[in-house]
């Protein structure tokens, strides 16, 4: 890997999409750059090989089967992810619920966020379908809590641990305004 | 010309009203959207997964998700970003229940000399693709293969463009570092 401190312009030099100013300048640089010539280099032919990359698509039939089995076919129910579900309904079910997010410091060797929820029950969809009825849970809070569920919504280690400090910073501080002091 | 445009142009028919259509019980309405987007997210899925049945499978989840959850769509975002979060979401939920095992299992046959340079070539790149984490490999598959703007990688993925773009910059530093042998 290049050292060179132009470097981090060779993907956007390469792909056409540096700013013209910052491509001039880096065009004078690359000509006496060979480290950046090779990485330039290398990334457009790691482009090449991978825009030889085909998808085979199934026949139309494929297609008209799969209209009418997605009519027929009932979609499966997600698991209940307990952590995330009592706590959008925090301020609703006015329980004694405590949402703690831990977060390990920024670039040091912790990087999960865990998430305990303490409720005196689970709550199912049955109980979430009389809150709504009674008005208790409003269309605004079941956004919130579609938006805070897809934030997180695969592995959530994984997903920390891929996020950037400014995005982990804008995670905990949604969750910090939206269920108190974290 | 972002891939929305030329999605509309290329079927003439607008989105917006084919859900609102549906949503008033036209079951054609749906047929539509289904034929518009069937083959991009195939592709996806099947760029993701790298192979025939799975890809299958994940697209017939989507579309199950989809025509089901279709009327509870609010349309404060588009809804191809909407569909689109959707494959991405159904992609990377699926990946965490393959069996890595099995795969391991089946040995490393790029180093197998016998086999054409072009079916060498594909199968390094399914295991290049393998091996970049899931959320800058789908970014690498909206953005390269896709065509999508960084800003429209974002709002699928829920991320800022500048997070799409770092992420796009790390599968390509990556996937260079695991072809090296063909570049």
């Amino acid at each position: 890997m290049s050292r060179c401190g132009f470097s981090r312009f060779v993907i956007d030099y390469a792909d056409g999409v540096l700013d013209p100013g910052k491509r001039e300048t880096f065009q004078r640089h690359l000509d006496a750059c060979p480290s950046c010539q090779r990485e330039c280099a290398e990334h457009r032919k790691v482009i090449e090989i991978m825009s030889l990359d085909e998808v085979p698509l199934p026949d139309s039939n494929y297609f008209e089967d799969l209209k009418v089995r997605v009519r027929q076919t009932p979609e499966k129910k997600k698991p209940l992810r307990w952590w995330v579900f009592p706590a959008a309904l925090v301020p609703a079910a006015a329980a004694a619920v405590f949402v703690f997010v831990l977060i390990g410091e920024m670039g040091k060797a912790r990087d999960t966020v865990e998430i305990s929820v303490d409720m005196s029950g689970f709550m199912h969809d049955a109980d979430v379908s009389r809150l709504v009825l009674s008005k208790i849970v409003d269309n605004d809070l079941t956004a919130q809590f579609e938006e805070l569920e897809d934030y997180v919504t695969t592995d959530i280690d994984e997903n920390i641990g891929e996020m950037s400090e400014t995005e982990r910073s804008e995670l905990v501080k949604k969750l910090n305004e939206k269920y108190g002091k974290i | 010309m972002n891939r929305q445009d030329r999605l509309t142009l290329m079927n003439g028919v607008d989105d917006a009203r084919l859900i609102f259509d549906f949503k008033q019980g036209d079951e054609k309405a749906f047929d539509l959207l289904f034929d518009k987007y069937r083959t991009p997210v195939y592709s996806i899925c099947f760029r993701y997964a790298r192979n025939d049945a799975d890809a299958r499978e994940l697209t017939q989840d989507v579309f199950i998700k989809v025509y089901h959850n279709i009327r509870r769509f609010n349309e404060r975002s588009k809804f191809f970003t909407w569909l689109y979060r959707i494959a991405v979401n159904t992609c990377i939920s699926f990946h965490r229940k393959q069996n890595r095992d099995a795969q391991a299992a089946a040995g490393d046959p790029v180093t197998d000399c016998s086999l054409d340079k072009k079916v060498r070539m594909k199968i390094a790149v399914d295991d290049a693709l393998e091996k970049v984490p899931q959320r800058q490999r789908m970014t690498f598959i909206l953005h390269h293969y896709d065509g999508h703007t960084f800003t429209e990688v974002g709002a699928i993925m829920r991320i800022t463009s500048g997070a799409a773009k770092a992420h796009y910059h790390q599968a390509v530093k990556k996937l260079r570092e695991y072809l090296k042998e063909w570049l």
